[in-house]
């Protein structure tokens, strides 16, 4: 068996040990520890009796047992009351719906009991009547937890999400960093915005951090989800990138020259301050810790002078999230991240297989055209971004019964756009602060300049994404599908992936 | 695999052949395979040598050229699977929708992820609503929608638009509530009222205005109550809005108000009383000089400090 191989059994034992053990107990736990050694022996013998993957998978059986058993003693997943007995529960606010005339509030638990005692899990808090409570804000609920009326789902299966009934309490929580900055940074923007900025603003800080917040109209998120392209408003993997992308360019100038020996361990221990800098700034959303996860594996490894590949890179992320936060390994947003990421990895791999690189590549790509050279790129987005739309159909079908068939248009389209303009975002919103610390006329200037080339580009984009979304039968509504259909799909979709067509015997 | 490397010549296409399952295509011969094979024979790829067999300049054996097309039609096919399910999907919807003219089979919610967040995996028995579809639909009247429906679907519950140009002014993904009117405009309205709005002089408002009008048309299809439409549509109609009485949906017509600041806003009257003017606004967070400015015409302060039509208080 390959070492890539081994790798993904060995994090895949892992999880399969640390998850349940966290989340349903030591009985789930062993029966999965079980069936994943049972696997591996069959695995074994196919393998010409290769005992390396029945000792790997063992070995992280263990591992995964002993972490879960470790978060399950300091911060369990489950409330400590049992339903109708009066509890005390704190955490932060996800979200805010009301219907029928009572407040539902999706809240991220961290403390529980009276004593406040640390823990993991997500509640729905019902509140009678209607609560001014928004997304970030820490509440304190107390009531009764209830037994939910209807059998669970398999997503309520995979992340389990209790059931709360009483009155809450707005905590006083000091922001954390990353709000507290991102909101700053928001403030001297709309100083030197015009009329409307403050919608465009939101925006262009939505592309760089997410919008965690929840600061979008509600027709500016409609417009992005029918025109499919709602990945756009939330920080994940490519804004990683772009974060690494703009922190080069200091350090090539002038940090790097700073280092003459050790060049690479001094640039890789900087990269990584940057992805978890940046990862703190966004709120260390679920997406973006996956790709901080996986970027700080890939950037280890380029340390160690080894290059490592997408698909070893989305392992080992899923492996860092489990051991770092495995309460939240298996939630919807989790399961599309790294969903979406394996999408991306199918999609570049179909790619190059369709143009293979050549050697003389370089030579060629002289000779060609400007239009195919201009639009070899164009093609490329398309295909890929429709391959990973495809690969995402039966997702989305399953979780959300929502299918935008024109998401590869506007995706390809606008994904490289907002990556050309993430540049003009960061000096919009460098010169707005620098404008703000010191009011000199001519940052003042740049700023508001800086601010009209942003504001113009965000409308640009909203303009776009608003025709998108007024297209004919841009958001279809899709009949349900069971999580049994969804896996046929993929795996229909993987065949066709990787099917080969018979070899001609002789 | 040997007789793949015969064949070819070439053991890195024989291994990527042979190890989509088995070998290490999947994380490695995608990388280095291809690249090597590459430096072997320059110049080759899938496509050119189907397109000279094509051609006819050197002849394949058919095999040979079904793989070298097979890696775009595999795209093509992974693609065209994904759509056609998709597309099926969508027509048992709205096949569903026309065997029960009144009832549309939209995105139902079950489970606890479901029904609370939005999610709708693994679908159980799902809620029902009933929304008042009139306006430019061609069958006006009560229609029964699941719960997470979504203007388009009431609109197509409805019989659908009378014009296709009165969609472009509603936005068609705005999520529906129970007992909600929604009143689909005829399409002329739009561009009358700014004409109006022109005529009258207003340049200065004439931007704001459309887009609280194209706003408040978007927004009719999210309100939950009469009262609260109608408030949507004075705002696009010239009327303004009473900061100290409006609520959250009210508040989010006005230009750069999201959910977030129209709960601050709420939540600041709520704890310090009405405001008496423009300036007292700036109290609440979030809220500067530039977006006051924009507001200035577009509210008033009910009775609590005898504002002015400006949101001035009068001299």
């Amino acid at each position: 068996m390959t070492r890539p191989r081994l790798h993904a059994c060995a994090i895949a034992a892992f999880l399969v040990a640390e998850w349940p053990r966290y989340v349903w107990g030591w009985r789930a736990a062993c029966l999965a520890a079980a069936m994943a050694i049972l696997a591996a022996a069959a695995g074994s013998f196919l393998f010409r009796r290769d005992s390396r993957l029945l000792s790997v998978t063992a070995a992280s059986l263990g591992c995964g047992l002993a972490t879960g058993t470790l978060w399950a003693m300091f911060q369990p997943a489950h409330p400590s009351a049992p339903p109708g007995v009066r509890a005390v529960i704190a955490g932060k606010v996800q979200s805010v719906k009301s219907v029928r005339g009572r407040t539902e509030i999706m809240l991220a638990v961290r403390r529980d009991g009276r004593d406040g005692h640390p823990c993991h899990y997500e509640a729905m808090v019902f509140v009678e009547g209607s609560s001014h409570v928004e997304a970030g804000q820490w509440l304190e609920a107390s009531g009764t937890f209830v037994v939910a009326d209807r059998a669970p789902s398999a997503l309520d299966v995979l992340s389990p999400l209790q059931r709360f009934e009483g009155r809450v309490r707005a905590l006083d929580v000091p922001p954390d960093v990353g709000e507290r900055i991102t909101s700053w940074m928001d403030s001297s923007m709309e100083r030197m915005s015009d009329a409307r900025g403050g919608e465009l603003i939101h925006l262009a800080l939505s592309m760089v951090f997410g919008d965690t917040q929840g600061d979008l109209p509600s027709s500016v998120s409609s417009d992005f989800l029918a025109a499919g392209v709602t990945h756009l408003l939330v920080a994940s993997g490519s804004n990683v990138g772009f974060a690494l992308d703009m922190a080069a360019i200091p350090w090539g100038a002038l940090l790097g020259r700073a280092w003459k020996r050790g060049r690479r361990a001094a640039y890789g221990v900087y990269a990584l301050c940057v992805v978890w800098g940046f990862a703190l700034l966004c709120g260390l959303q679920l997406a973006v810790l996956r790709a901080a996860c996986g970027a700080s594996y890939a950037i280890a490894a380029s340390m160690c002078g080894r290059r490592v590949h997408g698909y070893t890179v989305l392992w080992a992320s899923a492996g860092m999230a489990g051991v770092l936060d495995p309460g939240d390994l298996l939630t919807p947003s989790m399961l599309l991240s790294f969903y979406a990421a394996f999408a991306v990895c199918e999609a570049e791999a179909l790619w190059r297989r369709m143009h293979p690189k050549r050697m003389d590549e370089g030579r060629e790509s002289s000779s060609r055209s400007w239009l195919v050279r201009a639009g070899m790129p164009l093609v490329r987005g398309l295909v890929t971004t429709a391959v990973v739309d495809a690969y995402m159909v039966p997702v989305l079908w399953w979780m959300f019964r929502q299918w935008t068939p024109y998401a590869a248009i506007s995706t390809a389209i606008l994904e490289p756009s907002v990556e050309m303009l993430l540049p003009v975002l960061v000096l919009w919103s460098v010169s707005a602060a620098m404008a703000r610390a010191w009011p000199v006329a001519f940052l003042i200037w740049c700023a508001h300049g800086m601010s009209d080339v942003g504001c113009g580009a965000m409308s640009a984009v909203l303009w776009f994404v608003h025709r998108v979304a007024s297209w004919r039968g841009s958001l279809q509504s899709l009949a349900p599908l069971s999580l049994e259909g969804a896996c046929a799909m993929v795996s229909g979709l993987v065949l066709i992936a990787h099917a080969r067509v018979p070899s001609r015997r002789r | 695999m040997e007789n793949e490397i015969r064949e070819t010549g070439c053991p890195h296409r024989a291994a990527h052949a042979e190890g989509d399952w088995r070998g290490d295509t999947w994380e490695e011969v995608f990388q280095s395979g291809w690249e090597a094979c590459g430096a072997a024979s320059p110049g080759w790829t899938g496509a050119q040598s189907a397109a000279e067999s094509w051609r006819g300049q050197k002849r394949l054996p058919i095999v040979a050229r079904l793989r070298a097309w097979s890696r775009y039609a595999r795209v093509v096919l992974l693609i065209g699977a994904a759509v056609g399910a998709a597309w099926f999907g969508s027509r048992q919807v709205t096949t569903g929708a026309s065997a029960n003219e009144s009832v549309s089979s939209v995105p139902a919610s079950s489970g606890l992820h479901g029904e609370l967040a939005g999610t709708n995996a693994d679908s159980g028995a799902a809620a029902t609503l009933q929304v008042d579809v009139h306006g430019d639909v061609r069958r006006p009247g009560l229609v029964t929608l699941q719960e997470g429906a979504r203007v388009r679907d009431a609109v197509r519950a409805a019989g659908g638009f009378v014009h296709a140009a009165d969609a472009e002014d509603v936005n068609q993904a705005a999520l529906v509530w129970d007992g909600e009117e929604i009143d689909i405009p005829a399409a002329t309205t739009p561009s009358s009222a700014s004409q109006q709005a022109d005529a009258q002089g207003t340049e200065p408002l004439a931007a704001p205005a459309r887009d609280a009008e194209a706003e408040s048309q978007a927004a009719l299809t999210s309100s939950a109550s009469r009262e609260v439409r109608t408030r949507k549509s004075a705002v696009s109609s010239g009327q303004k809005i009473d900061i100290n009485t409006a609520d959250v949906e009210t508040l989010e017509t006005l230009p750069g108000v999201g959910p977030k600041r129209a709960a601050a806003i709420v939540a600041y009257r709520q704890a310090h009383g009405p405001f008496p003017d423009l300036e007292s606004l700036r109290h609440v967070k979030g809220i500067g000089a530039k977006t006051l400015a924009k507001w200035r015409d577009l509210i008033t302060f009910g009775g609590v400090g005898q504002a002015s039509d400006a949101g001035h208080r009068e001299p």
